[in-house]
């Protein structure tokens, strides 16, 4: 075993193909592949202990032993592998006789006068049971053990390549049947190597074709990642570990006895699905996996010859899994009982794929386990664990039966990289529990089993949530009092050069709330504020609550279409009284019909206090709208008690005393109820910072540059923001992030920008569990994770993770983060629906009721809790929460637009794509770069060298020459064979050449896929010009396009070298001296010359020389069409210059056009409907669907663009034969017949924007982006616009993510103005580099073409460091178009320059302009 | 060929290849180890190709598929789908 597999990127290829020209059988070849990726590895081991009590004479079991081995063609077969191939035979002469010798000798090792006979031979067991066999010479191992004087162990080792389990026990049959009657000479057996050999045959068996398709549909089908326990291998190993669980009668009977309810075929297979759904049960729920397979070795000898032969018969089938949410055990049972009918009617010699058992990472093994009596001898067996096994088995159970009375044994044989020593041990838990809940009740749902360990359940549940905290029954109002009477004249309130003191506040507060008391606020009354940042908010806000009332607090900068359509919802409300609308003069009113109240400070003068309204702990204290998965928002109503639970917490966790915050975000999130509060219960200072414009939240910039508070709550999105700041603040000691997921390289980014002794903290919490529900402290050499933790619960709080059923999951699973506890919010405020599928019951939550946030988490390390992100459509952007569906809701609203679909899109995978100016080649094509025209590099080389490249092509007149030649050399019947597809071009050149007056034979490849209008017109053409045509074919045509697509993702190479390879062959059969194809002059350049004018070749000499010997290259190289194909004769280097290949369209120069009014007129050619971009061929756009989906480009791009530059076709014909129309469906049925399954891309949620795709009447940009900005907040605009013919969906009825275009940020713009001048082509290309684009035009807003505030920090900071200037960040957001942004610039360094002498101005004039 | 004929034919050649046992209609061919489940499947595949009878796999039990009798009766009652 020295022959490691080479891991290339093509090893399935290179194993499907040794696989085909091995001996070995598939399930052989199998183990071989797997023992030679472990070479030092028992894996393959498949060691007996055979227990033999009673009297043994060793010389009669001896002789018994060599007369099997003489009649077993397994035990004497040998593996060698020559030119990587592993080849199988029988050991003939000396080393037959060495191996029959071997057993005539079998060692007998006695260990009776030992201190303790038993345990010496079980290490001496163990030891041999993990000896490695060597494949070349024996692959079995055996010895007799003495233990006692009535007590033995014959000890069978066997290399799983000769050997399985029946055939095992046959030997030890056999062995006993002959040591009973040594007279009697042992039967025949049928040999392994005639079932080698049928096997082989039947592989190719049409007849197993169906089976076969089975196979492919079940290996091709989607299946779940197998993670136990949430650990994912660094590396594979085949490092295993047995662990054995007995069961005891009561289990054993009942599992018997529901086994036995199946009313299968026989007991074993209903106890094999009993066993099939347990641990299917077990798998999907310690690892997520609801879709899985799991690998069942079948015995694969069927009929009686099949029973008698010796060795590995077994083959490993995968039995499909498939678990719904709401399934039962007993609906589980059913499906897997059917889905194990299908498994056995498709198994088989011969029947599988070469990967059906390649794939499965769970396996489950039954073996009937005897006990007999032979000749006074009582023979046990026990099967050992050699402590490896399969590396891509992470989970093996076998289960033995032994008679039907005994009890089960099961062993669960843990692969140790999988399953590390706890988890090993919980997993047995784990299953135990399944066990019993299984047979105690099948109707219960699988995800409803409660898995958890009473050591989990104290870590997870109980200890996790330890929270309770004592606080005073109180209000917010109560805490703010104390301050009020305690300083009234502290400053509470400080905007600009504005104060107002605790007293002011308050009384301020008090007079509202009278004034709002006299409309109707009271406890049942909603209040909406809409106020923008500044002491009106604050006093509002407690003036609301001291009416008893609770407010809703709305942006009044949000679009005024949302603003009403949240009133309008919550005027559907039970709340008894919706407004006043409390807001200020300047501020626009609202589409509803509420009555509005302007709030104007003045003095308030005398207050009457009497209007002390004591709230009540149950009372509403604001509803905060928040986006909503259904399309519109949703208001979550949250008390005074969660309100106050939050407060008292977040006051001993951040503050010792008064404490001062920025209030710098919206008050209409909740996030900036932590900016308000805190400050008012500490006696603390609110330091106002107002909006500035409407362009994100650029305040942070001012709240840092300021420094002047102790204290700011803000959002992962702020932190990316300062990190890109100059200076350092002093005084800021706090930083509170909430809002999303942070990560520990931002917060890192940003600590050299504050004090050394800055706290900061990651606060979890959706609003439905007030601000913050969990709490985590960074610690920088601690938090070492890519994303901060988010902790433990707060206060009162409790943090559960559940499945989908509400049952908690173990530890390192993953689950839905749920809260339960004081911050709960009491629901939404009319979507009752929404509060009761978010809002539920739990048993385990003492409150009994939980908020489901949609989160994912798991357990790790012990208890720590793991965030990871969410599983839906909701995301945050920019810290503010987005539903793509309440997007896709607005859109839809608009009049001309039928259909839409918004997605989440990872821009650094999907490039703008531009098309060439001149060609039309795609900008994501890898070969071209494009210039500030647009033009791409190829185009621009061939410019320069067009004449060489030109005088490449002949002329017609060379060709009539040429036709001379070749009648002159004609030795056979036929001039030349034309390669004859039936397309337009290589119609168009055979009625050319017979036009030339040459006798071609027509060569058509049958692809298998070439459409019967293709065939008809092939038909028709050679009738109609009296060719002799001929069809080529292989049977092999599947396995060509599989490879082709794996290697090229193109169908075109495997077929156009099938196509070369068989019309080779041909001319060499029929004497035959050229062949002449119908190559466009784009395909030849591609084919032939690109590479070549790429290193600048344009010697014509030199050209044909190097075209021949790539033409070696291609013809010898070892792929599938050089293993299926006669590709012999290419061995011969006199072949290259023996035929003469010729290119048609070498000489013939003549336009698309042309072509195809010629055989519209000139040939009964009519265009096939049914081919796609093609003219003949029905596959082709799979293989064009899989190169778009897997190299992102069309294949056809880079020949077409050839032919737009060599003037056969038009830019617009180019990009109009590119535009194609893809059936999907269609494509994956033939990707499916071929055997290609697809590779899927895989994606990061790292810099993800809105896509929006829609199905109407065109619609600009801007007027789209106008009409959604009235409806949604800045952050939920799509940053691109696409209409499409219709929204693509998969099978399932799902949108087909991949079946939607690229976004195309440019080539939607029809307004795109170049930079005109130096100075704007450098801002240009900082843009560009900054957001992504290939292009930015100078009059292009930042903010409509994907900009947000933190590239605009990143953009202001690059200029700055460019042009060193300090470019104002308010100047960019007032215009932020590079016209406008080079015209500041040029201010402000002319400015510059005035400033300083002549001489210094000179140089540094020079300086920016050479740069 | 009645279908009694065909699955005895069938399982004379291609399980026992004529080695000299003999097997009657009413025989137990699951219990006396005959058939196994799997062969019981390759079985109902030859039987849906060379009777046209679909044979959903919820009608392959213990009962139907007992005896050569038992699996021709259940291939000729009317209810099965041609």
């Amino acid at each position: 075993m020295t022959h490691p597999v080479q891991q290339t990127p093509a090893s399935d290829i290179w194993i499907d193909a040794t696989e085909q020209q091995s001996n070995l059988t598939r399930s052989q070849f199998l183990f071989w592949l797997g023992q030679t990726r472990y070479p030092d590895s028992p894996l393959y081991n498949i060691p007996f202990a055979f227990h033999l009590t009673g009297k043994l004479d060793v010389d009669r079991f001896q002789r018994a032993f060599a007369a099997e081995v003489s009649s077993n063609d397994a035990l004497q077969t040998v593996v060698k592998v020559s030119n990587n191939i592993p080849m199988q035979h029988v050991a003939e002469g000396q080393v037959l006789a060495k191996l029959i010798g071997g057993a005539r000798n079998l060692p007998f090792i006695d260990f009776r006068d030992d201190d303790d006979p038993a345990t010496s031979a079980r290490q001496w067991l163990l030891l041999h049971a993990r000896r490695i066999l060597r494949l070349d010479e024996r692959m079995f191992d055996s010895a007799m053990l003495a233990i006692g004087e009535e007590e033995f162990i014959w000890f069978l080792n066997q290399h799983h390549l000769i050997t399985d389990a029946l055939s095992s026990l046959k030997i030890l049959d056999r062995v006993m049947q002959a040591y009973a009657d040594p007279q009697q000479a042992l039967a025949e057996q049928p040999s392994f190597a005639d079932y080698a050999l049928k096997e082989r045959r039947d592989r190719v068996d049409a007849q197993l074709e169906p089976a076969r398709r089975h196979w492919r549909n079940q290996t091709m089908a989607e299946s779940d990642e197998l993670v136990f326990y949430g650990i994912r291998p660094s590396h594979t190993s085949p490092t295993s570990e047995l662990v054995e669980l007995k069961l005891d009668a009561t289990e054993s009977n009942a599992l018997n006895r529901i086994a036995e309810s199946t009313g299968m075929l026989s007991k074993d297979l209903g106890l094999f699905c009993v066993y099939a759904a347990l641990l299917a049960s077990f798998v999907a729920r310690v690892t997520n996996a609801r879709k899985f397979v799991i690998g069942v070795p079948l015995h694969n000898r069927m009929d009686l010859a099949s029973k008698e032969t010796p060795g590995l018969l077994v083959e490993v089938l995968p039995l499909a899994i498939d678990i719904n949410d709401g399934d039962t055990f007993q609906s589980l049972l059913q499906r897997i009982k059917a889905n194990s009918v299908q498994m056995l009617r498709h198994a088989g010699s011969g029947s599988t794929t070469p990967d059906a058992g390649r794939k499965c990472h769970v396996v489950l093994n039954f073996f009937n386990t005897p006990f007999k009596t032979v000749d006074g001898l009582k023979v046990s067996t026990e099967w050992m664990h050699p402590g490896a096994s399969d590396a891509e088995h992470k989970l093996r159970l076998h289960v033995h039966k032994y008679d039907h009375e005994a009890p089960f044994k099961l062993q669960f044989e843990f692969n140790c990289g999988a399953f590390d020593d706890a988890k090993r041990k919980l997993a047995l838990q784990h299953f135990g529990k399944i066990l019993s809940a299984f047979s105690s009740q099948l109707d219960q749902p699988v995800l409803q089993v409660n898995l958890l360990t009473a050591d989990e359940r104290d870590r997870f549940i109980n200890r996790f949530n330890d929270t309770d905290t004592p606080y005073p029954t109180t209000s917010v109002l109560e805490l703010f009092d104390q301050q009020v009477k305690m300083a009234p004249d502290r400053v509470a309130v400080n905007e600009g050069n504005r104060t107002c003191s605790y007293g002011e506040l308050d009384a301020q507060a008090t007079a509202l709330a009278i004034d709002l008391a006299r409309r109707g606020a009271a406890a049942g009354a909603l209040i909406p504020i809409s106020l923008g940042r500044g002491t009106e908010a604050v006093v509002a806000m407690l003036a609301v609550l001291k009416t008893g009332a609770a407010y809703l607090p709305l942006n009044p900068f949000e679009p005024p279409l949302r603003l009403s359509a949240i009133l309008s919802d919550a005027l559907n409300s039970t709340f008894r009284q919706i407004g006043p609308l409390v807001t200020m003069a300047n501020l626009p009113t609202p589409d509803v019909r509420i009555d509005r109240l302007d709030i104007q400070l003045a003095d308030p003068g005398e207050v009457d206090s009497a209007l002390a309204v004591q709230r009540r702990s149950h009372d509403a204290a604001y509803v905060i709208y928040t986006s909503g998965s259904t399309g519109t928002p949703k208001g979550v109503v949250v008390e005074d008690s969660s309100l106050a639970n939050y407060l008292l917490w977040a006051r001993d966790q951040y503050t010792h005393g008064p404490v001062d915050f920025a209030f710098h975000s919206s008050p209409a999130v909740d996030l900036t109820i932590t900016s308000l509060y805190l400050p008012l219960i500490t006696g603390g200072r609110i330091e106002v910072f107002h909006e500035e414009g409407d362009q994100g939240e650029i305040p942070i910039v001012n709240v840092f540059k300021a420094d002047n508070v102790d204290a700011v709550k803000l959002t992962p999105a702020h932190l990316n923001i300062l990190q890109s700041l100059p200076g350092k603040a002093r005084r800021i000691r706090t930083l509170i992030l909430g809002g999303e997921d942070l990560k520990s390289s931002n917060v890192r980014g940003v600590l050299d920008k504050f004090p050394a002794d800055v706290r900061i903290f990651n606060e979890y919490g959706p609003t439905e569990a007030t601000v913050g529900c969990m709490i985590h402290k960074f610690e920088a050499t601690r938090d070492q994770w890519i994303s901060v933790p988010i902790g433990m619960p707060i206060a009162n709080s409790r943090i559960y993770l559940m499945n989908e059923a509400g049952q908690p999951v173990p530890e390192g699973v993953v689950g839905e983060i749920c809260v339960g506890g004081a911050g709960v919010a009491r629901g939404y405020l009319t979507q009752a629906d929404e509060t009761a599928a978010r809002f539920v019951q739990n048993a385990l939550e003492p409150d009994g009721r939980l908020y489901r946030t949609g989160d994912l988490g798991r357990w790790s390390h012990g208890a720590r809790l793991e965030y990871l992100g969410r599983d839906d459509g909701q995301a945050k952007i920019r810290g503010v929460r987005v539903e793509t569906a309440e997007v896709q809701a607005a859109l839809q609203d608009h009049p001309g637009v039928s259909d839409c679909v918004v997605i989440l899109d990872d821009p650094a995978k999907r490039q703008n794509v531009q098309y060439c100016a001149s060609c039309g080649i795609p900008s994501n094509h890898p070969d071209v770069q494009f210039d500030s025209r647009g033009v791409c590099s190829l185009c621009i080389a061939y410019d320069q060298f067009k004449k060489q490249a030109q005088s490449y092509f002949k002329t017609p007149s060379e060709f009539e020459a040429l036709a001379k030649k070749i009648r002159s050399d004609r030795q056979g019947e036929y001039d030349c064979i034309a390669l004859f597809s039936g397309g337009k071009d290589s119609t168009y050149m055979v009625y050319k050449l017979v036009q030339f007056g040459l006798r071609p034979l027509a060569f058509t490849l049958d692809n298998g896929h070439i459409s019967d209008g293709a065939k008809a017109n092939i038909e028709r053409a050679v009738k109609h010009l009296g060719v002799d045509h001929t069809f080529g074919s292989t049977p092999h045509m599947s396995e060509i396009f599989a490879d082709s697509l794996s290697r090229y993702s193109n169908v075109c190479n495997g077929c156009f070298k099938t196509i070369y390879t068989l019309s080779v062959n041909l001319a060499r059969q029929k004497n035959i001296g050229y062949i002449i194809t119908g190559l466009s002059r784009g395909q030849i350049f591609e084919t032939r010359l690109h590479d070549l004018f790429r290193h600048r070749i344009f010697d014509s000499a030199t050209i044909e020389q190097q075209i021949i010997n790539a033409r070696k290259i291609y013809h010898r190289m070892e792929d599938t069409v050089a293993k299926v194909l006669d590709v012999a004769i290419f061995a011969n280097d006199d072949l290259y210059t023996d035929i003469g290949f010729v290119d048609f369209y070498r000489y013939w120069d003549v336009p698309l056009e042309e072509v195809y009014t010629f055989l519209r007129e000139r040939a009964p050619w009519v265009r096939p409907k049914d081919t796609g971009r093609s003219t003949n061929c029905l596959i082709n756009d799979a293989g064009i669907f899989v190169h778009k989906q897997e190299r992102g480009y069309h294949n056809y791009a880079l020949p077409y663009s050839w032919d737009v530059r060599l003037g056969h076709k038009t830019r617009e014909e180019a990009l109009d034969e590119l535009n194609d129309d893809i059936d999907v469906d269609r494509v994956r049925d033939i990707l499916r017949d071929v055997g290609y399954a697809e590779r899927k891309a895989a994606g990061s949620d790292d810099n993800r924007v809105l896509r929006a795709y829609y199905v109407g009447d065109p619609i600009s940009d801007a007027q789209m982006k106008a009409f959604l900005s009235e409806r949604l907040p800045s952050e939920m605009i799509p940053s691109s616009l696409i209409r499409i013919q219709e929204i693509p969906l998969t099978p399932s009825g799902k949108v087909d993510r991949l079946g939607l275009p690229a976004a195309d940020l440019n080539a939607s713009r029809e307004d795109y103005t170049a930079p005109r001048t130096e100075l704007e082509e450098r801002l240009a290309d900082i843009w560009q580099r900054i957001l992504g684009h290939e292009r930015v035009g100078v009059f292009d807003n930042f903010f409509d073409i994907g900009g947000h505030s933190l590239p605009a920090i990143q953009v202001i900071s690059r200029i700055s460091e460019a042009f060193d200037i300090d470019l104002p960040i308010r100047s960019f957001f007032n215009a932020p178009t590079i016209a406008n942004i080079a015209e500041t610039v040029e201010n402000m360094l002319i400015e510059q320059i005035e400033q300083l002498s002549d001489v210094e101005a000179e140089r540094q004039l020079t300086d920016i302009q050479y740069d | 060929m009645t279908n009694q004929l065909l699955i005895l034919d069938y399982i004379r050649t291609e399980i026992l290849h004529d080695a000299g046992c003999s097997i009657g209609v009413d025989d137990e061919l699951l219990l006396d180890g005959v058939l196994d489940s799997l062969a019981v499947m390759r079985l109902v595949a030859f039987l849906e190709a060379n009777t046209g009878t679909a044979i959903p796999p919820e009608d392959v039990t213990l009962e139907n598929f007992r005896s050569i009798g038992a699996i021709a009766a259940y291939l000729d009652q009317p209810s099965a789908s041609p």
